[in-house]
């Protein structure tokens, strides 16, 4: 257990904020953009009203579309942003996604989530926290939706969701740990009892029901998670750290 | 696993899984990542020891001259039933100790000259900084922003990383283009603004260059 001089423990944090960045995504890209250059601060203080100390937080972008009809612009990602001392760069870059293609409704968010588990976590300190964030107002594609029909599909995604839930569950694969995981997605519920068409949708039920330190807040469909407010996302942050 | 369910309304000291405590508005167990409100797994009860009581008897007192005072077993007391032994906890962990109350405020120092004090932590920091290097607070008023894009410029900055616009503010150059009216033979100049940033604009406000420049730290991701 890692202390620091008042004998609190102290905690490594990485947050990974997956992004759909599609034409619907307007609202909750807007509320990310306005407090993009605060967060760092605001974090600190909810955590300081909890008591709760953090030694480091970084912050790491996934910008994700669709790989059909957004090619190049699928799917984008940053490295690790150390805040503070970063943070004008992690507010410019947030401010600098543009919302914009899609293509059909379902948009590849689990592609998204598999190079967020694939990311460069910190290794270091005792209680870490590896925490993605994912925004989306849409269903994920299957795993491998796009493959054969897109040219900029990666080579190495996992396979299929059963491969997925390996990467995030198996701890001997090294991905993440199991102590310090936590996801937290923002996503509509599928309606699974009325039916969905199983070759273009896959329910993010799925991901909430056989995943373990999941936390979802089911959002409305195509309304670009204009629902949330930016203090709850930050509350939700903190209370799973 | 499924949706997690807050809506019990019972208070979760203890983590169900490995007996830490808890925080009072915790989603997951600061010790082994269990999502608080999961069923516990089934653990078999500890199986008692023979010959050994569950209840330690504390020493009897002595008596002046050191002979220890008899102590009747509590069984033996009349007119009381045999006390039942206490059912340990399924996973036996210390009680934490209540975690210490937060430090009274200490008044901040008087400010060094060139430096000033943080509003949100107290801590002194440079007079120029624009972040708090303690708590992160940002002097938002003091901040330099690109008179063309409103990015925010890092302190040294000699043009806007997002659109290149010069700091002092002196126009870019531009492209000038001649349109000639073959019918009126009228020349007609048109001021061309670099990279078509107005003709690609995006529905948020923001041009091509902004969006390419800002995408500079963004980048594909390598095969997995």
């Amino acid at each position: 257990m890692q202390l620091n001089t008042k004998g609190q423990m102290t905690y490594t944090v990485d947050l990974v904020f997956c992004i759909d960045a599609t034409g619907s995504m307007a609202p909750i890209l807007k509320a990310v953009k306005e407090n993009a250059l605060s967060f760092y601060s605001d974090l600190m203080k909810v955590l300081n009203e909890k008591n709760k100390r953090v030694e480091s937080v970084r912050i790491k972008l996934i910008a994700f579309r669709d790989y059909i009809a957004d090619g190049e612009e699928a799917m984008l990602v940053t490295d690790f942003f150390n805040l503070p001392e970063q943070a004008v760069e992690f507010s410019n870059t947030v401010n600098g996604i543009t919302h914009f293609g899609g293509g059909d409704i379902p948009e590849d968010s689990l592609e998204a989530l598999a190079y967020a588990i694939r990311s460069d976590w910190s290794q270091s300190g005792t209680k870490r926290r590896q925490i993605i964030v994912l925004w989306s107002d849409a269903p994920p594609h299957p795993l491998g939706f796009a493959k054969g029909k897109s040219d900029n599909y990666p080579s190495g995604m996992a396979a299929n969701f059963a491969e997925l839930t390996e990467w995030w569950e198996n701890e001997q694969l090294g991905y993440v740990n199991r102590r310090a995981k936590r996801l937290i997605l923002y996503a509509p519920a599928t309606d699974i009892e009325r039916g969905y068409d199983v070759e273009t949708v896959y329910p993010w039920n799925n991901v909430v029901e056989n995943w373990n330190n999941v936390v979802h807040f089911p959002s409305v469909a195509g309304k670009g998670l204009e629902e949330f407010q930016y203090e709850e996302i930050l509350s939700a942050i903190v209370q799973s750290i | 696993m499924g949706f997690f369910n807050r809506s019990s309304g019972e208070a979760n000291l203890f983590c169900a899984e490995c007996g830490a405590r808890l925080s009072a508005d915790s989603l997951f167990c600061a010790e082994c990542g269990a999502r608080v409100g999961t069923p516990p797994t089934p653990v078999p009860p500890p199986q008692p020891m023979p010959g050994r009581d569950s209840m330690p008897v504390p020493p009897p007192p002595v008596m002046p001259g050191g002979v220890p005072m008899p102590v009747p077993p509590p069984s033996a007391m009349p007119g009381s039933a045999p006390m039942p032994a206490p059912v340990p906890p399924p996973f036996a962990r210390p009680v934490q100790p209540d975690e210490p109350a937060p430090a009274a405020p200490v008044a901040a120092p008087a400010p060094v000259s060139g430096e000033k004090i943080c509003p949100d932590c107290g801590t002194s920091i440079d007079g120029d900084s624009n972040f708090c290097w303690n708590c992160g607070h940002v002097f938002e008023a003091i901040l330099k922003r690109c008179t063309k894009c409103n990015a925010i410029l890092p302190d040294g900055s000699s043009a806007c990383g997002i659109c290149g616009q010069p700091v002092d503010g002196a126009a870019p150059a531009v492209d000038m283009a001649v349109v000639v009216d073959t019918v009126t033979t009228t020349t007609t100049t048109e001021r061309v603004i670099a990279a078509a940033s107005v003709s690609t604009e995006s529905s948020d406000g923001i041009n091509r260059e902004q969006k390419e420049a800002a995408n500079r730290n963004f980048h594909r991701p390598p095969a997995l």
